[in-house]
């Protein structure tokens, strides 16, 4: 008969196993449930900071159509109708082509043609909100007021920056759920007889619902919660639009220039009721959207009826391969023209002087002299503060994925999947307003000495990409083959142990996907950090409470302030070192990604 | 007729998945050292019976078991539901081969090694030399032997199938679930597979789900029939029982 | 010959006592260690660079930053004790001084001035005419001498200094349209109006180089000799504010700015330096 040997299966080893089980599962958790938390001081702090509002009696005029503060008239109306315009346009221009962008790299055969589209989208998601609008002001704005009359900003604008900006969020939450259904069912659909568009219409697009649906809350909050594009481009004044042409204010722009007046007029708490109003809509966007059975809800009869209307007919086939040519030539196109423009501005100012300014570099490098004029304390400051956000934020977004995935169901599950995806939607001003405030409770209660600085800012900034990597764990998790997952169980392994050997490598991709996005989300960010602890000038950092700079908050006041010819070269030069540097950071990410996918082959 | 020694008693078990009730009632001996099949039609519940044996149903959310489970091994009579036996041993003694054979894409000795290693604790030595022995049992040892550190992925169908089987005898199972073990494979293959399973039948006691016939007719020893959450039919010894067992499962459809 | 020899040892004489006692205010700052956190106005920041740069040549180990952010941050900023220095490019309120405890400290001069673009045919304009273009009453340029095209407003945030001194001294109260476009700093005006040919603003005068033009106003031309002597009306002055009075560091600072050292950088940013 048959030998047995004992491995060494003994009780011991079971119980250390049992407790790495029970820690892992406790830890998930309770990464998890830092979403909720976070949220729900976001919520209690606006609440309260709202408050005096309706203590002064003063919330009706708040909820009026005018804002002027000159004649005590504080009105929000003209910045609600602004950002909800803003944002609905941006997203149903950037929608429709998102899909088609989805439908032309998905299409017949592949190439190097649509290889190359999908890695110029996930390129753009590496190019910075701050580089975005610094372009379309020196070139956009001019070549609109060349085509239309020389207006200045307007709605137009911030419309068209913005759809470019959410253009990639969309495609890469859609495609990513696309390709995955299209691998499993390309067999199935070609013994079908479809065409390769017919598969994609009939059968990837309908199984692909989840995808769809949160591509389209995760874009629209997007540019609802944008505060830059508004802020660079639209304008900025307190009216209801007539025209395109118009300039509108949205919420987040008011926020960032309301933000500085006296903390007791009701100019200031009109604010607050500014950040509820915003995170009430996004709230209320992600709960409608939310999909009323299960998780992954089928697609509605009325929308398969009309893929499959179209699917049948030669000429609906023919435009919508058209469309999805257009939409990716659209996108080539912008992305082009941005990077061509950049760098025939910034090119030609590029060398060490932009750097350093005249000191040398060596001793710039090791911090013994002072660079004066110089972009090397922004980039140090830049490096350092998505270093420290990183390290908050992957952890526990990934842990937080994994609970949401494997640990949480029912109510628990739910009520964390939702705030992980409103905390995506909390703008970032909203966010740097509670970090700011925060601190200010702090110093009028148990910590007199805190300071805005680098800490507040890396950790404001960890909360706000914390939801894009708990989405992506979590996603990649739930996709993986049913089978797969009853693999570890069924060898008698525990449930961590399950998690480490087999799924989380699996879902590796996915993962490191969120991750990407994640980091280049905190490279790029200027609406927290400039109301968290940066500097237009300070040098550099030299501990971990200090006040810093930083590249993306030069380029934005360089793009405002700029003195001279020199100065503008300057922001051209930050502009582009910006760039250069998220998307060295996001090449890091694919090599390791390349690494741990080495590592698992074992 | 000689008294079969049980391996698992069944007694009044049902299951719920997810609220829908998918067995009711279940009485079931599976006798040691032989080969019961599970038949019936598409969503009777084969593939959770065969769950329940080694607890898998409950990877699943809402799923609830009731009724008695009971286990005979050497050592005695275990109740696999009340915490007699840990759930690692359990299903370490209770192996299962899926329907899709999911290796995992490491090399062919990582796929078997992995488990030894991670679950079981093994030193490398002890688990290559246990990966070794399942390999040749497997019957897959004089195809692989030179290729140990190759992708598994790279092998065909069958072999992987018999490299899951393998992984599984690797863990010194007494019991074998598999759920429709040769579905997903070519003639060749498959014929492959069963020839594997009917010399493993005296060492290992085997319960497949499948869906032929021939199939079971050739490697059953006994038959069960599970019909709508439930009713089932318990069918003595194979051979001789096969055309009154297809009789009475063409008059179930 | 006598006499030039006697006027060139009195030169020597008095460009050496300059130098050292520009060494010697600086050199008050060897030796010490510490930080300076200083913000609020737009218009302050090229002085504020310039002596911190100067400072931190002589001694590196003093860490001088300086944000911008508006009047009303550097008033926020100074009163919560966030930063040590706040500037604000207007008088202090008396709420304000009565709840944050600021103590100010004036050092330049500035006057704050429409804009046009360079492209406009307009050479002045009436403080009349000026108030109706803002309250959106006069709405082409062609009703103020210009051509014919749309008027595009721009103001500032509701934090700017430069914006209270133009809304109060100017626009006399009066209303501001709703449309008009609103930018961020005196920097960003003049970005905003010299890329609009049918642009109207305001800012400091500091600001104004050949990308923007500067009307006459009322007759009187809009320059900081006018503002200091009172011709140009619509001036203000340049403050630093502290919590309380400025001790240590901060202190020696704001004596470093406000004494005639610094008259130089003050007067290149632009502004009329107080004495």
């Amino acid at each position: 008969m048959r030998q047995t040997r004992p491995c060494r299966q003994n009780s011991t080893r079971f119980c250390r196993q049992l407790f790495f089980d029970r820690a892992a599962r406790t830890l998930s958790c309770g990464a998890g449930f830092v979403s909720l938390a976070t949220l729900a001081a976001i919520f209690a702090f606006l609440a309260l900071l709202s408050l005096p509002l309706f203590t002064q009696g003063q919330w009706d005029s708040v909820l009026q159509a005018v804002w002027r503060p000159f004649e005590g008239r504080y009105g929000i109306g003209p910045m609600v109708a602004g950002s909800l315009i803003l944002s609905c346009s941006a997203f149903a221009l950037a929608y429709p082509l998102g899909v088609g962008v989805c439908l032309f790299v998905l299409g017949p055969g592949g190439g190097p043609l649509r290889r190359a589209t999908m890695g110029v989208v996930t390129f753009m998601t590496a190019i910075p909100t701050v580089v975005y609008g610094f372009v379309s002001v020196f070139l956009l704005v001019p070549l609109l007021g060349r085509a239309f009359g020389g207006r200045g900003p307007s709605l137009l604008a911030a419309v068209l920056t913005l759809a470019v900006l959410v253009l990639p969020t969309i495609v890469l939450f859609l495609h990513g759920s696309m390709r995955e259904t299209e691998e499993r069912t390309r067999l199935t659909s070609a013994a079908l007889g479809f065409t390769p568009l017919q598969a994609l219409l009939l059968v990837v697009l309908p199984g692909s619902a989840a995808g769809l649906r949160t591509a389209a809350v995760m874009g629209w909050c997007r540019a609802l919660s944008d505060t830059l594009i508004p802020l660079m481009l639209a304008g900025n004044a307190p009216q209801f639009p007539d025209s395109l042409f118009d300039s509108v204010r949205t919420l987040t722009a008011h926020i960032a220039l309301v933000v500085a007046m006296d903390n007791s007029s009701p100019a200031f708490h009109s604010l607050f009721a500014c950040g509820l109003t915003l995170f009430g809509v996004s709230l209320g966007a992600q709960a409608a959207l939310r999909p009323r059975s299960g998780t992954s809800g089928p697609m509605g009869d009325r929308a398969l009826g009309l893929l499959s209307f179209m699917a049948a007919r030669p000429a609906c086939r023919a435009l919508i391969s058209a469309w999805a040519v257009l939409s990716a030539a659209a996108v080539l196109a912008s992305v082009g023209a941005l990077l061509a423009f950049l760098l025939t501005r910034s090119l030609p100012v590029l060398d060490l002087r932009l750097f350093f300014g005249d000191t040398p570099v060596l001793p710039a490098l090791l911090g013994r002299q002072p660079v004066w004029d110089g972009l090397f304390a922004a980039c140090a400051g830049t490096l350092a503060l998505v270093i420290l956000a990183s390290l908050m934020a992957i952890p526990v977004g990934v842990a937080g994925g994994v609970a949401l995935s494997q640990y949480l169901k029912g109510t628990p599950a739910a009520a964390l999947r939702f705030s992980a995806n409103a905390l995506a939607g909390v703008p970032s001003i909203v966010m740097g307003l509670f970090g700011f405030s925060v601190i200010i409770l702090l110093r009028h209660t148990v910590a007199p000495e805190a300071n805005t600085g680098l800490f507040l800012s890396a950790v404001c900034i960890a909360l706000l990409v914390l939801p894009y990597t708990i989405n992506a764990t979590a996603q990649s998790l739930d996709t993986l083959p049913g089978e797969l997952r009853l693999l570890g169980p069924s060898l008698g392994m525990t449930s961590w142990q399950s998690l480490r050997r087999i799924l989380l490598p699996a879902a590796g991709r996915g993962i490191l996907g969120g991750v990407v996005l994640s980091m280049g989300r905190a490279a790029e960010d200027t609406a927290v950090i400039l109301l968290t602890g940066v500097v237009a000038h300070g040098g550099l950092p030299r501990g971990l409470f200090d006040k810093f700079e930083a590249l993306p908050f030069t380029v934005y006041y360089l793009a405002a302030q700029y003195q001279s010819a020199h100065d503008l070269d300057k922001g051209f030069g930050a502009a582009l070192a910006l760039l250069a540097l998220t998307v060295l950071l996001f090449r890091i990410a694919r090599t390791l990604q390349g690494r741990m996918e080495r590592e698992w082959k074992h | 007729m000689e008294t079969l020694t049980p391996h698992f008693t069944l007694r009044g078990v049902g299951v719920t998945l997810n609220g829908r009730r998918i067995l009711e009632g279940v009485d079931l001996d599976i006798p040691k050292g032989r080969a019961t099949f599970v038949m019936g039609r598409s969503g009777a519940g084969k593939t959770t019976l065969l769950r329940v044996l080694n607890r898998l149903n409950e990877c699943f959310p809402g799923s609830e078991t009731s009724g008695e489970v009971l286990l005979h091994l050497d050592r005695g009579v275990v109740r696999p539901y009340s915490g007699d036996i840990a759930l690692p041993e359990l299903r370490r003694l209770v192996g299962m081969v899926f329907q899709h054979p999911n290796v995992l894409p490491m090399s062919i000795a990582a796929n078997i090694t992995m488990p030894l290693t991670t679950v079981r604790g093994c030193g490398r030595d002890e688990a290559m030399e246990g990966a070794r022995l399942a390999l040749r049992e497997a019957q897959l040892w004089e195809e692989v032997r030179d290729r140990l550190d190759a992708d598994a992925r790279t092998l065909s169908g069958g072999q992987q199938q018999r490299l899951c089987l393998a992984r599984t005898l690797a863990m010194k199972p007494d019991v074998l679930l598999l759920d429709e073990p040769t579905s997903s494979l070519d003639v060749m293959a498959a014929r492959g597979i069963e020839e594997l399973l009917a010399g493993l039948k005296g060492r290992y006691t085997l319960v497949v789900v499948s869906h032929g016939w021939e199939f079971a007719a050739r490697l059953a020893d006994d038959i069960v029939i599970l019909r709508d959450a439930g009713v089932h039919r318990h069918s003595g010894d194979g051979g001789a029982d096969r055309d009154a067992c297809a009789e009475s499962f063409e008059r179930m459809l | 010959m006598k006499r030039s020899m006697h006027f060139a040892v009195l030169a020597a004489l008095f460009l050496f006592t300059c130098t050292a006692a520009r060494a010697d205010m600086l050199q008050q700052f060897a030796g010490r260690k510490g930080k300076i956190d200083i913000a609020g106005g737009t218009a302050h920041i090229p002085v504020m660079n310039e002596a911190a740069k100067r400072i931190m040549t002589v001694n590196p180990d003093i860490r001088i930053t300086v944000e911008g952010g508006g009047t009303g941050v550097g008033v926020q900023k100074a009163g919560e004790g966030l930063v040590d220095i706040g500037n604000t490019g207007r008088a202090l309120s008396e709420e304000e001084v009565a709840k944050y405890g600021l103590v100010s400290f004036p050092f330049a001069v500035d006057g704050v001035t429409v804009v046009l673009n360079p492209a406009n045919a307009v050479k002045g304009l009436t403080s009349a005419q000026v108030q109706d273009i803002f309250a959106g009453k006069i709405t082409n340029w062609k009703d103020v001498g210009g051509a014919d095209a749309a008027i595009t407003l721009y103001t500032r945030d509701e934090a700017s200094g430069t914006r209270e001194v133009f809304w109060e001294k100017l626009l006399k109260k009066g209303a501001v349209a709703d449309r008009a476009n609103v930018v961020a700093s005196n920097g960003a005006m003049k970005v905003a109006v010299s890329q609009d040919a049918s642009g109207i603003g305001y800012m400091s005068i500091g600001f104004v180089d050949a990308t923007v033009k500067a009307p006459l106003l009322d007759g009187v031309e809009p320059s900081q000799a006018n503002a200091t002597s009172g011709a140009y009306k619509v001036a203000r002055k340049l403050f630093m504010n502290t919590k309380g009075e400025p001790q240590g560091l901060t202190k020696l600072f704001i004596d470093y700015v406000t004494g005639p050292e610094c008259t130089d950088i003050i007067s290149k940013a632009g502004y009329i330096p107080l004495k």
